[in-house]
């Protein structure tokens, strides 16, 4: 049984919310917007509580970046089967501008921290859509890396890692500890159910400041605008083909 | 023996006040609950402890771990219970693995503590999980609402430390339990030994079909009447125990409802629950918990028939409209174009009449909407304030009203009030705009009003008994499931009647609010009559 398993869980708008740009492309609204657990990072957190299940790791800790609401994501994960959870206060100004660099930082602090053997995250986060935070804190802890995993088995100190690339899968093996992030056809996650709720109350979590571990948050970008997408044009009726037809030449597209 | 039942009411009680007792903890570390908007009820600490003199708990104040159960649940209920809803009602049974679930979520053995395998959770949570599941599936509400309402509540307060380990485990993981009603004499206990033979019939008993075990109501002792009835904790494989051909049922289709009959059933006398002679008592004690939680599943029903509903209407567009601005727009355009300000030189010549002015007989100041412009009808209409001792400003006789009497509205009439231009209040011509946008926060605080006199009224209401406010509440939530779903098939046209849509399952299935765990007749009756003592003494 190897050591222990650290999961990121970031909290996001949640994915049925319509997003609203705020009036002075700066950024999107979010007071008073429902938020959730990032779905990937919900895969992630079912991959882990898997793992324990199995036997093959002793501990999972869930960690979140964020304001005081962070908690409620990682009371989530908590529910979900994690054993305890590590929430790294960053609010204000500096929450606004964390971005990867700064997260993994944290991770990779915390990973030494806490001896952890594997770094599960999920592949990307439906916010921002970055796609970076993995691949940076393996490079920050030197450790190997298997992204986009959709199959993940332990072998003694090595992992086995299938991934998903364009048309089709890559197996590689790596050696632990690594960091491994989560894509969509990994695992369904599971609901919390309501007697893991319960318990999940009784779990600790640790409050963190990002100086504690060390880690610098400024950040090195800067947002100039945000933009809604387009709004789509209205289309329109015709009646025969040959109408179709008409219209699609006119509009140059055949 | 009124034991039981006090313990019932004291039980609900205290659960119902905890959310509130948690309440100003949860206001410091709270702050964006799972719903998203921060829940109107969560007061700052100063706002709590002005209300705590008030001593209003509010209901929909949620924990954390409430606000979790809720989101989990309404989650659960859209994604693995929403996709068999249909099938469901239309085959008139179950999914067995929409059952399997409910007990791999925890949700049938939600007050079960935690070393019988349940939830360990609050009689308010079950209420919660109850009126989430109403939004998806009536039927499978009900399901829940019986095992945990009233068979869990029945074997946990009454059962012998043997039945609570023989059963509560088994309710808490897989088998769903089933009551009967207490009030049928002819379902006989003859005792011999140490054993019943009960024979007889029952009829409607809920969850028959898939229930592992029965709590049936049976007379051991004929010449005490009611007062002979027993409770009997019977597995459902026991010899002599038939389980009927299940209902064909308007609503709650999904829900089976079958006739049980005993033909010399033998069960042993550790099988009673409780005490022989006190099934009444505990039935009706039961029943009154089980009336909060036929009370959130008509919550749940009306919202989730709403939720349907609504989306539809702001997408259907008639006469060039959706069906949505039509009803929204309805009669909101309650502005007099007829007060006329006509403008000379620097100032304003006020004419005409205004009706209903809210505080006019004691007002110092008025702020009056004339038509600046009438060539430009809404767009004309500009605010002016006016002192009340402006000459040619008539404040007339008061009007009799019904209702909030101390309050004046009395009639205006400007007899060519002489205001000048430093008066207008903003631009001229933005009245209309002003108006709106003030009676916009207006409303919000006759909201507010309203829902204080509702809670008023139900604080004096209170006292008559704990038993009749759950008797009201289930009516009024009855009355809100019925008119609710009747509108939204209203506000759907033709499709709302068809069943591709789910609006005439939920108008089906609320029927049966004003008929079980005693019909709305009968529970007016009881009303009554409790109001009938109170004015005795």
């Amino acid at each position: 049984m190897t050591g222990r398993v650290l999961v990121g869980v970031k909290r996001v708008i949640d994915y049925a919310v319509k997003i609203r740009v705020k009036p002075d492309n700066t950024g999107v609204v979010t007071d008073g917007v429902k938020h959730s657990m990032n779905p990937f990072c919900e895969i992630a957190v079912e991959e882990a509580v898997r793992l324990k299940e199995k036997k093959l790791v002793k501990e999972v800790v869930a960690v979140s970046c964020g304001p005081q609401q962070a908690q409620e994501t990682i009371r989530t994960a908590l529910a979900m089967g994690a054993d305890r959870g590590i929430h790294v206060e960053v609010s204000g100004k500096d929450y606004e501008s964390l971005g990867p660099l700064q997260v993994s930082k944290i991770l990779a602090a915390l990973a030494k921290k806490e001896d952890a053997s594997l770094v599960i995250l999920g592949k990307q986060a439906i916010d921002d859509d970055c796609n970076q935070t993995g691949q940076m804190t393996a490079a920050l802890l030197d450790w190997p890396q298997g992204t986009f995993a959709s199959e993940v088995t332990l072998e003694g100190d090595k992992l086995k890692v299938v991934r998903e690339i364009d048309g089709g899968l890559e197996t590689i093996k790596i050696n632990m500890p690594a960091v491994v992030t989560a894509d969509l056809r990994l695992n369904t996650p599971r609901y919390a159910t309501l007697p893991n709720i319960m318990k999940a109350k009784k779990k600790k979590i640790a409050n963190v400041k990002p100086g504690d571990l060390g880690v610098d948050v400024s950040s090195r970008v800067e947002v100039l605008r945000v933009d809604e997408p387009p709004q789509r044009q209205a289309g329109m009726k015709v009646e025969s083909v040959e109408e179709l037809v008409g219209k699609l030449k006119e509009a140059g597209r055949i | 023996m009124a034991a039981p039942l006090l313990r019932f009411f004291g039980k609900a009680s205290r659960q119902l006040a905890q959310p509130w007792a948690s309440c100003r903890p949860l206001v410091r570390h709270v702050s964006s609950p799972a719903a998203g908007f921060p829940p109107l009820q969560t007061y700052s600490e100063e706002e709590a402890m002005m209300r705590e003199t008030a001593g209003f708990p509010p209901l929909q104040t949620y924990s954390e771990e409430e606000a979790m159960m809720r989101e989990t649940v309404k989650k659960y209920a859209q994604e693995r219970i929403a996709p068999f809803v249909s099938k469901m009602d239309e085959n008139s049974a179950m999914e067995p693995e929409v059952i399997s679930s409910l007990f791999e979520q925890g949700l049938m053995g939600i007050e079960i503590s935690t070393e019988y395998g349940g939830t360990g959770s609050s009689f308010f949570t079950s209420i919660l999980v109850i009126e989430e599941l109403a939004k998806v599936d009536p039927s499978i509400s009900v399901m829940c609402d019986v095992q945990n309402t009233l068979i869990n509540t029945l074997v946990m307060k009454l059962g012998t430390e043997e039945q609570k380990e023989k059963y509560l485990p088994r309710l808490a993981s897989d088998m769903a339990g089933s009551g009967s009603d207490a009030f049928s004499l002819k379902t006989t206990a003859e005792k011999r030994r140490d054993q019943y033979i009960i024979n007889g019939s029952k009829m409607w008993i809920t969850n028959a079909e898939h229930a592992g075990v029965f709590l049936v109501m049976a007379n051991a002792d004929h010449s005490a009447g009611y007062k002979g009835i027993t409770c009997f904790i019977l597995d459902r494989d026991t010899e002599g125990l038939h389980i009927g051909k299940k209902e064909n049922k308007l609503g709650l289709r999904a829900s089976s409802t079958c006739p049980l009959t005993f033909d010399n059933v033998k069960v042993s006398e550790k099988n009673v629950l409780g005490e022989v002679g006190q099934g009444y008592k505990y039935a009706i004690g039961m029943l009154n918990e089980g009336r909060i939680g036929i009370a959130a599943q008509m919550l749940g029903l009306a919202q989730g028939c709403f939720d349907h509903t609504v989306p539809y209407t702001r997408q259907r567009v008639q006469f060039g409209k959706r069906i949505f601005d039509f009803q929204a727009g309805s009669g909101s355009d309650a502005f007099s174009l007829k007060t006329t300000a006509e403008k000379r030189r620097d100032q304003y010549i006020i004419n005409g009449s205004k009706m209903w002015i809210t505080n006019a007989e004691h007002a110092g100041v008025f702020l009056v909407m004339a038509n600046a412009d009438h060539s430009a009808g809404y767009k004309g209409i500009t605010c002016f304030i006016l002192d009340r001792d402006t000459e040619g400003l008539h404040i007339g006789k008061k009007e009799n009203k019904l209702g909030l009497r101390a309050s004046s509205t009395c009639p205006l009439t400007f007899d060519n009030v002489k205001v000048s231009e430093k008066n207008v209040l903003g631009e001229v011509g933005q009245g209309y705009k002003y108006a709106i946008g003030m009676l916009n926060e207006g409303r919000i605080g006759i909201a507010a009003q309203m829902l204080g006199l509702a809670q008023g009224c139900f604080d004096h209401t209170v006292p008559y008994t704990r038993q009749r406010v759950q008797f009201g509440k289930r009516i009024f939530d009855f009355q809100v499931a019925t008119l609710t779903t009747s509108k939204c098939i209203e506000w759907m046209g033709g499709v709302g009647f068809t069943k591709d849509y789910p609006i005439e399952k939920y108008y089906r299935d609320c029927k049966i609010g004003t008929i079980y765990e005693g019909t709305t007749n009968i529970q007016l009756s009881t009303i009554a009559k409790y109001i009938g003592q109170e004015y005795d003494s």
